[in-house]
């Protein structure tokens, strides 16, 4: 009898991963032998799932809302400058952009250049009887450098956006 | 390379792959830093993901079921302003279970001492030194998980929340002796106590036969 008490306080350790390899062997031995504690060990298993598959009871909306309104809001201030992707890609973007822009130009004025070969190629200018010089053409360039910086400058201003002082 | 592309997806997708490692409690570096540095998003993240872990701890430790809002609003804006302490040398979630873990043991002292405070342990009304619970009325009803699930309610702070936080989700000896702040063997002991103390109950209450 006090034997299986023995075994039956193993068998609740077993359960609760406590139990060394040793001594796991001798449980399932003595478990192949004596009814007693097999019953004893189904009990438990049973206990067990039923613990386990207890469920987490679900937070009332009330409390959400609750806490998401108490929370501070944060506001965004300029923090010190700092490099990461977004200035990487920033700085890269607007290099680029002008780097291009000012080929184009240089390269549209060489007599005979790749400028004066993109007009006589080009379809669309052909068909809205453009030329490098003509207005539409300077506008859309304009309105294309203005683009390019903008947008250089807003990824660059969200780069150096950080949430860090709570109001 | 691991951490580059976690880093990465992090930073294009932010909310998808941010709940994946939470739920994984693989809490990424990054997630911590962005809750440090006070981003809103990613404490709303944090509140969406543990908000019924930590309700469920409150409900099942406190027993003024009135005051369980509260508290875990209490807990949330504790987490939230306190989270520079956060030193990273456990996980994300075991130190969030410690400040409501800890707020709940405060709440209960206070309303110990407080007769206002309606403080009503289950235990007085579940005297479990006789068989107050009617066994065959509830083996009837096919309830034995309902009696077990009282049986643990209804068991001393400590036992009760070792046994919990043990079936949570399998949290390890080591992070509920941190939780609780009490040796591992402690937890050990308060564990195999409490298993079969509910194995000799239900026995007792006729639930095995």
């Amino acid at each position: 009898m006090n034997e299986c008490r023995e075994y039956t306080q193993m068998i609740v350790r077993f359960f609760s991963k406590d139990l060394t390899g040793e001594e796991e062997k001798i449980l399932n031995e003595h478990l192949e032998i004596c009814e007693k504690c097999k019953k004893e060990f189904i009990l438990q298993e049973q206990m067990e799932f039923i613990l386990q598959k207890r469920p987490l009871s679900e937070a009332p909306v009330a409390v959400i809302e609750k806490v998401l309104s108490i929370i501070p809001e944060r506001k965004e201030v300029y923090a010190r400058p700092y490099f990461n992707w977004r200035v990487a890609v920033s700085i890269a973007y607007g290099i680029a952009a002008w780097v291009i822009a000012a080929l184009s130009f240089h390269l549209a004025h060489q007599p005979g250049g790749i400028g004066a070969f993109i007009e006589r190629m080009s379809t669309t200018m052909t068909h809205f009887s453009l030329t490098l010089e003509s207005p539409s053409f300077i506008i859309g360039t304009v309105i294309y450098s203005l683009v390019v910086s903008l947008s250089t400058l807003f990824i660059f201003w969200r780069s150096q956006l950080r949430q860090v002082s709570a109001v | 390379m691991l951490t580059f592309v976690k880093k990465f997806v992090i930073l294009e997708t932010k909310g998808e792959f941010v709940r994946l490692i939470i739920m994984n409690k693989d809490i990424d570096k990054d997630f911590v830093t962005r809750l440090k540095s006070g981003d809103k998003r990613a404490f709303e993240k944090l509140f969406t993901e543990y908000k019924n872990m930590i309700y469920t701890i409150v409900n099942r430790m406190v027993y003024n079921k009135n005051k369980v809002d509260d508290l875990v609003a209490d807990i949330f804006v504790k987490v939230y302003q306190n989270i520079q302490r956060f030193d990273e040398r456990s996980k994300l979630s075991t130190w969030m279970y410690r400040v409501a873990y800890n707020h709940c043991l405060d709440y209960i002292r206070k309303a110990k001492s407080d007769p206002l405070e309606s403080y009503e342990p289950l235990d007085s009304k579940f005297d479990l030194s006789s068989n107050s619970l009617d066994p065959e009325k509830t083996v009837l009803k096919g309830e034995r998980e309902q009696v077990l699930y009282a049986l643990v309610d209804s068991m001393p702070e400590r036992y009760r929340m070792v046994l919990n936080f043990y079936y949570f989700e399998e949290i390890s000896y080591n992070d509920i002796s941190e939780i609780m702040g009490i040796p591992m063997g402690t937890v050990k002991t308060y564990l195999f106590r409490a298993k079969e103390y509910l194995r000799e109950k239900m026995k007792k209450l006729g639930f095995y036969e």
